[in-house]
This record gives structure tokens, sequence and C-alpha cells, in this order.
């Protein structure tokens, strides 16, 4: 299935949000994915894909936040963004700037903090090659 | 101006399920809302990396017990379609087929918890009496009333025959008249209307704003539903309900109409079932990402899947329509009596064990 | 309404039957495909596990070498896995509920092992 997806810096996503809430275009979901970490513990990046839904067509613009990076709020224009952004700074880590309402980390309360950053994959490294013999994939 | 803050929830005779808010009112209007969640968040996403990803289909049917089957269908839909499995025919009408049930006993059910908020105890016991006989029909089908285990990946574990199809449609029909008797009581009754009409109005222009979804969307005069997009309903005689005036006796009068508009698809595929098996094997395992949208009594329900070629998953998220609608609640509770706190909380149909997961 | 017309209608209401089902007294027939609970024929099972790997709820424990399966009925979700994968097709699928148990869970678990051999037919003369 193909997907309608733009990549983006953090930076440019209040100017591209601000177009399409312009265009018309409802916000239909943040979601995010913590990337592999290369060993266990380490604060994984997070990559965010805002959905937007413009006559029945779903459009997705992508950007990767950095370990401790910040990413500009969208709930300016966009209300309902902060319930989206509130959860993920509590799941993920992601620092939000701006939001419209800052629960401050208390949403859900979890026992362990930041666990879909605590449970991010490791990223398995291959074996290392024995003398003599190409480095296996 | 002096102010009080009082609470309402977790725990409310309303709420089906716990959803807190502080209010802040000056005597016996709300200038504040503030909202507190996260006390029936388990954390079910977390666990799709940790199971095969055709069992978890029964972890995703129990994120909710109101919306369940729409909640396996989804899942099992995201990762049909990032296989690109070719699901027959007939399963996918024996989906439509209970997923409009689903909408049946869902609406039934939000019909009851309004008539409670507004304190017509009588009239949601009624309601849920004939809701009992759409439960009996899931459990003579799937073998359960709440939830059903009859959705996988690749299709439907059980087939459920012509006969028994033909009979559904006709059962549905037969309690119309018991389910006309007591939707008139709700929309044309002289105390009901004046707890419902003209309270938490939202204009089409704001429901668009809001990003609401669902009945509330539909309720402001905007026609949207998933359902349009599908193929499975593309055959179907019918259109999207949407009413003009956005207040809370609209979006009960758009819910009353899905009612008997569900009825009514039911019996159109029940006439018209394919024959070619109910499930074809998921070989491999699920190699990229996809979303799945669906229209779920509530509104619109994205799922996004991505697998690593695996057979776990590598991220399963859902985006409930009560998470859309939830930032609207707190817009339209400024500025309302008290009294009709609890009724404007339930007109999103709050459904919270879907929105935290 | 006036207290007099009510008298008649809550004499009327204490001699009529009761509108609902007086259960446990009587309890309503389970429909076929009703997922209630599972039982197991000892003498077909051949104790592979595969029912132990499928279950969700972890409700079943084999043990081949002592040839003994049991189920929780207290964690068994009635979901039916262990039917659909079971390769000599024992378990059955029912449509009753097991009765309720006290707070001791006393017989939740349910045994089984193989049936004792036959003793070997005495030697033909």
């Amino acid at each position: 299935m193909t997907m309608d997806i733009t990549q983006l810096a953090p930076q440019e996503l209040p100017a591209r949000v601000s177009e399409l809430a312009g265009a018309g275009a409802r916000l239909v979901q943040i979601s995010a994915v913590a990337l592999p970490v290369t060993a266990a513990g380490e604060t994984p990046a997070v990559e965010l894909t805002y959905s937007f839904d413009k006559n029945g067509a779903l459009s997705h613009q992508r950007l990767l936040a950095a370990p401790g990076g910040k990413v500009p709020s969208v709930s300016g224009v966009y209300f309902p963004a902060f319930l989206y952004e509130n959860e993920i700074h509590e799941q993920f880590g992601v620092d939000f700037e701006g939001m419209a309402v800052d629960f401050k980390g208390t949403l859900y309360k979890t026992a362990v903090r930041v666990p879909f950053a605590v449970a991010a994959p490791v990223k398995k490294t291959p074996p290392p090659a024995n003398p003599g013999e190409p480095q296996a994939k | 101006m002096k102010t009080t803050i009082i609470p309402l929830g977790p725990q409310h005779p309303v709420l089906p399920e716990p959803l807190s808010f502080d209010l802040v009112l000056d005597n016996e209007r709300v200038i504040e809302a503030i909202p507190s969640i996260g006390f029936i968040h388990r954390g079910l996403e977390l666990l799709a990396p940790k199971r095969d990803f055709e069992e978890f289909v029964m972890i995703a049917e129990r994120i909710c017990g109101i919306c369940s089957f729409m909640h396996g269908m989804g899942y099992c839909s995201a990762v049909e379609d990032v296989m690109a499995l070719p699901v027959p025919r007939r399963a996918l009408q024996l989906r439509v087929i209970l997923a409009e049930l689903s909408r049946v006993h869902s609406h039934l059910l939000w019909l009851g918890l309004a008539a409670d908020a507004f304190g017509f105890e009588n009239l949601f016991m009624q309601t849920w009496r004939l809701r009992e006989d759409v439960l009996d029909i899931f459990e003579e089908t799937t073998g359960g009333r709440v939830i059903f285990n009859i959705v996988k990946v690749g299709g439907m574990r059980k087939d459920v025959d012509d006969a028994t199809l033909a009979r559904i449609a006709a059962k549905l029909e037969s309690i119309k008249p018991q389910l006309k008797q007591i939707t008139d009581v709700f929309l044309n009754d002289y105390t009901v209307r004046n707890r419902l009409a003209g309270l938490a109005v939202l204009s089409g222009a704001q429901a668009r704003e809001l990003c609401v979804v669902g009945p509330m969307l539909r309720a402001s005069g905007v026609a949207e539903d998933q359902r349009t997009r599908s193929p499975m309903y593309a055959g179907l005689d019918w259109e999207v309900v949407t009413e003009p005036d956005g207040d809370c006796y609209s979006r009960c009068r758009v819910r009353v109409r899905e009612i008997f508009q569900s009825i009514n698809l039911i019996s159109q595929v029940a006439g018209k079932m394919a024959a070619d098996g109910v499930a074809v094997k998921a070989a491999g395992a699920p190699n990229g990402e996809a979303f799945f949208r669906a229209e779920q009594p509530r509104g619109e329900v994205v799922y996004y899947v991505r697998g690593n070629g695996t057979r776990f998953l590598e991220r399963f998220r859902v985006r409930t329509p009560t998470f859309a609608n939830v930032p609207a609640v707190i817009k339209l509770l400024k500025g309302v009596e008290l009294a009709d706190v609890p009724t404007i909380i339930l007109t999103i149909d709050p459904c919270i064990s879907c929105m935290e997961r | 309404m006036t207290i007099a017309s009510m008298i008649p209608a809550a004499l009327a209401n204490l001699f009529r039957k009761p509108a609902t089902r007086l259960y446990p007294f009587t309890v309503r027939e389970p429909f076929t495909r009703t997922r209630g609970s599972i039982t197991m024929r000892e003498a077909e099972c051949i104790f592979c596990g595969i029912c132990q790997a499928k279950c969700p709820s972890k409700a079943i424990a084999v043990v081949r070498a002592a040839k003994t399966w049991q189920v929780d009925q207290l964690r068994c979700l009635a979901c039916m896995r262990c039917v659909e994968v079971c390769p000599k097709k024992c378990i059955e699928a029912r449509s009753d509920r097991p009765a309720p148990y006290g707070s001791d869970r006393a017989g939740s678990i349910e045994k089984k092992t193989a049936p004792a051999a036959p003793p070997p037919a005495p030697a033909q003369p």
C-alpha cells in the first residue's frame, strides 16, 4: 500500500502545519516509533508521524526527533494536538515546546518513566568476520 | 468571584469507564474543566513486540469491551494490508455484518447511558433489555457476548451459514417496532428534549477545527464517515447520516438513525453473501508499515502497524475516536450548568479504555 | 395517578409471574457455539504439549514423561485455541461455564492422566 509521506526537519513543522490548516486539512493522529538503539539503556531517536486528512485522503509528515531533541508543538494551530504530544512526551521522552495544555509528565503516571523509550529494540550487530572471510551482513 | 473546585469522577454513575474532571465552578456554572486521565492505562501497545502477530489479535480485541470486534478487525485489516493477503470476500462480508451489529449494540448502550445521565432510569433499563437481543445474536454466532474471538489475520475463524444470517436479519427486523417505541421517547418526549436541545452546540466549522470525529462531527452537519472509503460498503444502498444543529439532541438523533441504518445494512449484506471461504493462511511475517482507518461506533479509528519481517511486530498503535473527541469536551464544558456536565461528557460517547489502551 | 389507582396495579404485580428468569434456579440453555469451558478425553491424548504452547493465558500444563495434563479453569479464557491446534482432536469445547469457585480456588484445576494400560492377555498354552 503506497503512503503519502513527506520527510521534514523539526524546524520546518510549524510552517507546514499552518499551510495544511489553511487548506482545511484535519489532524488525524500523531504517532511515534522508538528507533532501534545500539545498546540497551540508550535514549532512542523517535520517529514522529503527523497524519492529516484532506477530503478523505491521508497524508503524512514524518520527522525525526534526535535523542534529547526538542520539537515545536502544533497545538497552537490544532488544539487537540496537545493530548497526543503529552502522551508522546510521557511515553517516549520527546520534548515539545509550547504545548497548549501541559500535563508536565502526569498524564498517565506509569511506574516506569518513558516506558516506550526504555523498551526500544536493540539493533543486533552482525558477528565479527573470521580472518580471510568477508563480513557477514 | 469566589470559585469552588469539585471533582467529577473518576468513579461516577454515568461514566462507563474512569475519567476525571476537576470542575472550577462559580455557583453552578462551570468556568473551567481540568481533565485527568490514565486510570485505566494498561500499556497494551508495548505488548506488540512480545507476542506473535497472529496471537496479538486477542490482545487487540481486549482493548475495550464495547468496541472489541472492530479493534480485532482493524488490527487484522492493518496486518493484512502490510502482508497483502487476499482475504476472501465472504470473510469481509461477515466482518461488515458483525461490525454493523457492534454499532447497533454500542449505540443502544449509549442511549441507555444517556437516559441514565439525565435521570430516566426506566428508559435505560428498557434500552438495555433490547440490547440483550443483539448480545444473544453475538453469542449464537461467535460464542461470546462481549469478546468474540472470531476474527483472525487472513479472515475469520468460524463461518456463519447463510440460513443463520437470514434468521439474524429477520430477528433484527422484528425488534424494530420496540426499537421505534424506545427511540421515540428519546426524540419526542418533552422532558428529554428539554435536557438535550440546545446543549453544547458545536458548529460545523468549530467541529472541523477541533478535529472531532464520528457522530459528533456528523451531528454538526459534516458528512464524513470512513465507511464511504471502504469497498465493502460501495455496493450497498445507504447514505451518511447527518444532522444540522450540532447540539446534544442532534447527536442523539444521529445515533438513533444509525441504528436503523445498520439494521438495514445487515439485511442487505446477508442477502448477497459470497461463497469463497472464510480465511486464507497468513504465510510469512509482516514486513512494512500500514495505516488502516475504520468507522467505529464512536468515530474514525486509525490503526498503525509496522513489521520488520519477524513474527513480532515492531510497533502497533491505535488512535481511537475518543482520543480525538476529548479535547472538544474540555472546550464544550466551559459555561454550562453543573447538572448538564454528565450529559455533555456522555455526548462524545467516551470509551476511556479505548482511549488509554 | 392517585393512590387508589395504584393499589390494583400493586396487587396485580404481587400475584403475577416474575418478569425475569430466577437464576440460579432456572438456568438458560447455552447456545451450541457458546464458548464455555474445555475438557479433554484422556484416552486419545498423546501428551505432545502443543495445547500448552498455544494457550495464551498459560492455563494448561502438560508433563509428557508422567503423562499428566491439567487445566486451570480459572485461567482458561475459553478461547478454544487448544481445541483448534490439538493434533488428536481430543480437547472438547463445551458450551456450559464451570460452576463458581470459592476464594480458595478449590477444585479449579482439572487433572487428567493417561488411563492405565489393560493387562496383557494370558499366553496361549
